[in-house]
């Protein structure tokens, strides 16, 4: 009868330990349980489950205009990056609420508030929707920065488990030092049905 | 372990297992209301065929409590228009799509709140098409300047309530328009106020 009951004592030690191993040293509770990653390169369509997306476009700019004409230019802190972007909804309307860019160091860019860009876009079924993020970033982690989006918050754990596309910019260090010194200004775009064509502007200095 | 008898030694406890397992997914899954079954359009609250009117009683919670909307509803046809109203002025489709209007015929008592609705089409792959501008999405099922009651904010507030000379007629008919890409057949209009409820209307 002894060696039984030491068995199951053992047993259940050892359940306990397990238990103790998956509550603790585990990441179970889905805060870092990770998205799918649909990764793509610039001009090529991510298909996730809800949507195909695809990075039309990715440019640099000094200053931007906002969409009220009078309103002043907005100079970026770093570079601007816009990034412009085409979602298709492939079962029902979707919200991307939320476009960021990664640099190699895994830092996290969200885009400009300040910028009069998009800052989610609206997918439709069988609809393409043209977009433009446009984020400020400092001009030394242009190479190799990399575009996420995706229909859950990025912060919480709502993208657990859900398709994210990640997409290569394709920004290589030689254009990232180039870009880093650029003097363009562009006209603010947020999102439409119609293709959009970014306009570069010349700015005029007002006062004095 | 398996000496004979351990068996009968735990008939008893054995049973108990399958229900301790059952228990411990219902206790886990907590959040699949919330998060997945009230987020979809899954309870189909009435149907009807093609032409015919279906009568709908729709629970659902206001600020004051638990109450019901009543309306009757028929999809009169859907038909194809050469413009669409976009948030600031009507102008063509996109290149590649087509503007589907569908055109719904409602009664409902006075009192009914039926405003703050949404309409979509369905295609043949259970595809769904919904209105693509922000601002005029409220109030599809309900005519401008005669929507009648707006729903209680706050405790206080009287239900069924109509500001003046917004009062709704006994019968009207909507019309709803929508972008579908070509050559998609649409099968189905639904209505819905909260999720995930809805009221399907089969085109053919």
């Amino acid at each position: 009868m002894r060696a039984p009951r030491a068995a199951s004592t053992l047993a259940i030690v050892a359940a306990l330990a397990v238990g103790h191993a998956v509550t603790n040293r585990l990441n179970v509770t889905g805060l870092e349980s990770p998205a799918f990653v649909r990764s793509a390169d610039l001009a090529q369509v991510a298909h996730l489950s809800y949507a195909d997306v695809e990075v039309t476009d990715v440019r640099p700019a000094q200053y931007l205009a906002p969409p009220v004409s009078d309103d002043l230019a907005v100079k970026a802190g770093g570079v601007w990056l816009l990034v412009s972007l085409t979602a298709t909804a492939t079962r029902e309307p979707t919200l991307l609420v939320d476009g960021r860019l990664v640099d190699e160091e895994g830092r996290v860019y969200r885009s400009s508030t300040r910028s009069g860009c998009a800052f989610v876009t609206h997918t439709y079924t069988g609809l393409p929707n043209h977009s433009v993020f446009c984020f400020d970033v400092p001009t030394d982690v242009l190479a190799g920065l990399h575009f996420v989006i995706a229909r859950g918050d990025l912060d919480n754990a709502r993208l657990a488990g859900d398709d994210l596309a990640e997409v290569d910019l394709g920004i290589s260090r030689s254009e990232a030092a180039s870009w880093a010194r650029t003097t363009k200004a562009y006209n603010a775009e947020s999102e439409d049905l119609a293709p959009i064509e970014l306009q570069e502007i010349t700015l005029n200095q007002v006062g004095s | 372990m398996t000496r004979p008898g351990w068996w009968r030694e735990n008939r008893f406890w054995l049973p108990a297992v399958p229900l301790a397992l059952a228990a411990l997914l219902a206790a886990t899954s907590y959040n699949v209301r919330d998060h997945w079954y009230d987020e979809g359009l899954r309870h189909e609250l009435a149907t009807a065929s093609p032409g015919e009117s279906v009568r709908v009683t729709d629970d659902y919670e206001d600020a004051l409590g638990e109450t019901k909307r009543r309306f009757s509803v028929r999809l009169e046809r859907l038909q194809e228009a050469d413009t669409y109203p976009y948030d600031l002025e009507d102008g063509p489709p996109p290149e590649g799509t087509r503007v589907v209007k569908a055109v719904l015929a409602w009664s409902a008592d006075p009192d009914q709140v039926l405003q703050g609705c949404t309409v979509a089409l369905v295609d043949g792959q259970g595809r769904r098409y919904e209105r693509v501008d922000s601002f005029s999405q409220g109030n599809m099922c309900v005519r401008y300047g005669h929507e009648g009651p707006d729903a209680p904010a706050a405790e206080g507030d009287v239900r069924g309530t109509v500001e003046e000379g917004a009062e709704r007629p006994p019968t009207w008919t909507t019309r709803s328009s929508f972008l579908v890409p070509d050559g998609v057949r649409i099968t189905q209009v639904l209505v819905w106020w909260e999720r995930p409820d809805y009221v399907a209307l089969s085109v053919s």
